[in-house]
């Protein structure tokens, strides 16, 4: 197994909040946003977030202008955004686009995992040049494996789901209660999922902003200090994103599937935890 | 006649950890696939497998920073490639140096964290594809990341299978490492749960188990004082079979009719805890 993905680590640029989980909603026949419509909603969405941050920083307007400048330019150049919104299209109009949406899901599911993993990688790369504590570390790496987590169930829930809606694509009723019955399982991760992602965001921000000196620092690689933080606020954001991983958990696993529960081999990294489970266990 | 129900099948904390060999690995998955749905796990199992879990993720982790990130720092590298492995031995030697000099007790715990960390890292030193170059800094958040995600990994059984809160009682915990001979004072705790559900629920439970060293060799104990029995994986449906012939745990204990000093301890214990009565 190779440490790094092509060998190369792969740099964020999913700092912001994208609303990806919206290709998941189906409906039979409904009109769907454009591309510059949804493109606005997500920078009002990111602004409304920023808001909810407690900075301590003098250059507030300068970033309010540089998320509502910077925010479109990123996702026009995000192809895991433009797929979402495509996606989107297709579920919005399942009745005719079952077909592309199918053919495309997996493969933009498979996208978005990447994506969390790099993010994963850059917040182990934020701790280990700071002096936050490991709770830090520790609650945003579990909310991108839950997350992950929800997109494998998703995948193989949609798996069976799929025949069904291909078979009964010429009876409206059925294929109507078909997306319904979708719709009420997905909604309930959905905001679950949300939630979190926001949280996350929060937090994330909270840190990241909190230590920029100016707008050209922020999202980019610094040492981060506790002490340009409020110590409860912190506690407050990594507390709440907790409560938002554990919530998002206890869901995942009413739908898992028991044979993921097992490791299959034992590679290095889960043999060092093991040996170390049995230290700690035998002391 | 009432005959007894089966309640569930209680797992150990070392059924749901990867095992060290293949063939232990292999029993405790299958019972779980073929299980899963009759499968418990008390809280003091689930808080004890989390815990052990977090801590040892934690102790790598900040070894990691805390350690090897300032000694890469001081020596000013700028790259790492599968052949920095001597510059890795170095500061392994270094720590191994350091902390015999500061823990003068006998414990080799220090030495035996130092050893699996060493081994982690030198295997994911010499797994970087040849020719490629990493600042430190990816190097290691690659290998928290990687600790990360194999954390997450090992915690699902222990969130997944279905969990019951029992808040073990003290004076049955006292009475398990006493005379049930259970020494290890989680193990008496996991046990004392699995009891009090079977009387609670007066259904039959199985402690599923590979412990070999606290509590498989007590099964004599267990059975006689708690009416608790323990399994390895592979042998449960046949101690499943033989508990659906007998009668539910309240009528068995109530039929033993001449009970030792033992059993009347543990007996008045669930009594008083669950006022039921089960002593004849």
């Amino acid at each position: 197994m190779s440490l790094l993905l092509n060998g190369q680590p792969h740099y964020p640029q999913n700092m912001i909040h994208r609303d990806l989980s919206v290709p998941t909603n189906y409906e039979v026949n409904e009109s769907f946003k454009n591309y510059k419509e949804r493109l606005a909603e997500v920078v009002e969405q990111n602004l409304k977030l920023l808001n909810e941050v407690p900075l301590h920083i003098d250059f507030k307007k300068e970033l309010i202008e540089y998320f509502k400048a910077d925010i479109p330019k990123e996702l026009d150049n995000d192809p895991l955004f433009e797929k979402s919104v495509e996606l989107n299209r297709y579920a919005k109009d399942m009745s005719n686009k079952i077909r592309q949406y199918f053919k495309e899901i997996f493969k933009f599911n498979d996208n978005f995992k990447k994506s969390l993993n790099d993010d994963s990688l850059h917040v182990s790369k934020m701790f280990i040049n700071s002096d936050l504590p490991i709770s830090f570390l520790n609650t945003l790496n579990d909310s991108y494996q839950v997350e992950m987590d929800y997109i494998d169930i998703y995948n193989m829930e949609i798996k069976k789901e799929r025949l069904g809606l291909i078979v009964n694509l010429a009876n409206r009723i059925k294929f109507e209660r078909l997306c319904k019955n979708h719709n009420a399982w997905v909604s309930a991760f959905d905001e679950k999922q949300d939630a979190m992602e926001q949280s996350r965001f929060k937090l994330i921000w909270y840190v990241d902003f909190n230590n920029s000196k100016s707008v050209d620092e922020v999202f980019k690689d610094k040492k981060l200090k506790k002490s340009s933080l409020d110590t409860s606020i912190l506690n407050k954001f990594i507390t709440n994103l907790r409560e938002k991983v554990t919530a998002m958990e206890q869901l995942n696993s009413s739908l898992m599937d028991c044979s993921n529960l097992f490791l299959s081999e034992i590679d290095e990294g889960t043999k060092a935890i093991l040996n170390m489970t049995e230290i700690l266990s035998k002391h | 006649m009432p005959f007894g129900k089966i309640g569930g099948f209680f797992v150990d904390s070392c059924i749901l950890l990867p095992q060290p060999t293949e063939s232990l690995r292999h029993s405790c998955r299958e019972f779980i696939l073929q299980h899963s749905s009759d499968c418990l796990i008390s809280s003091s199992v689930k808080n004890e497998g989390l815990d052990l879990l977090e801590r040892s993720y934690s102790i790598v982790v900040r070894n990691i920073k805390e350690t090897l990130k300032p000694f890469l720092e001081n020596q000013g590298i700028k790259e790492v490639t599968n052949r920095d492995g001597r510059l890795f031995a170095e500061f392994f030697s270094q720590r191994r140096h350091d902390i015999k000099r500061r823990h003068r007790t006998k414990s080799n715990v220090p030495n035996e964290i130092l050893t699996t960390i060493e081994g982690y890292v030198a295997s994911r030193l010499h797994s970087l594809q040849k020719g490629l170059k990493i600042t430190p800094d990816d190097f290691l958040a690659a290998l928290i990341r990687e600790l990360s995600k194999i954390k997450h990994k090992l915690r699902l059984p222990f969130v997944t299978i279905h969990h019951v809160e029992i808040d073990p009682d003290n004076s049955l915990k006292i009475l398990m490492i006493g005379k049930g001979k259970v020494r290890n004072i989680n193990d008496a705790e996991h046990l004392v749960s699995s009891v009090t559900y079977q009387f609670q629920k007066n259904e039959w439970v199985i402690f599923v188990t590979n412990d070999d060293d606290h509590i498989l060799p007590n099964q004599p104990e267990l059975s006689h004082i708690f009416a608790l029995q323990c399994s390895k994986p592979e042998w449960v449906i046949d101690y499943r079979r033989d508990m659906t012939r007998k009668k539910t745990p309240i009528e068995y204990y109530r039929e033993i009719g001449t009970y030792s000093e033992d059993q009347i301890t543990f007996g008045k214990n669930i009594e008083k805890l669950l006022a039921t009565n089960i002593l004849s």
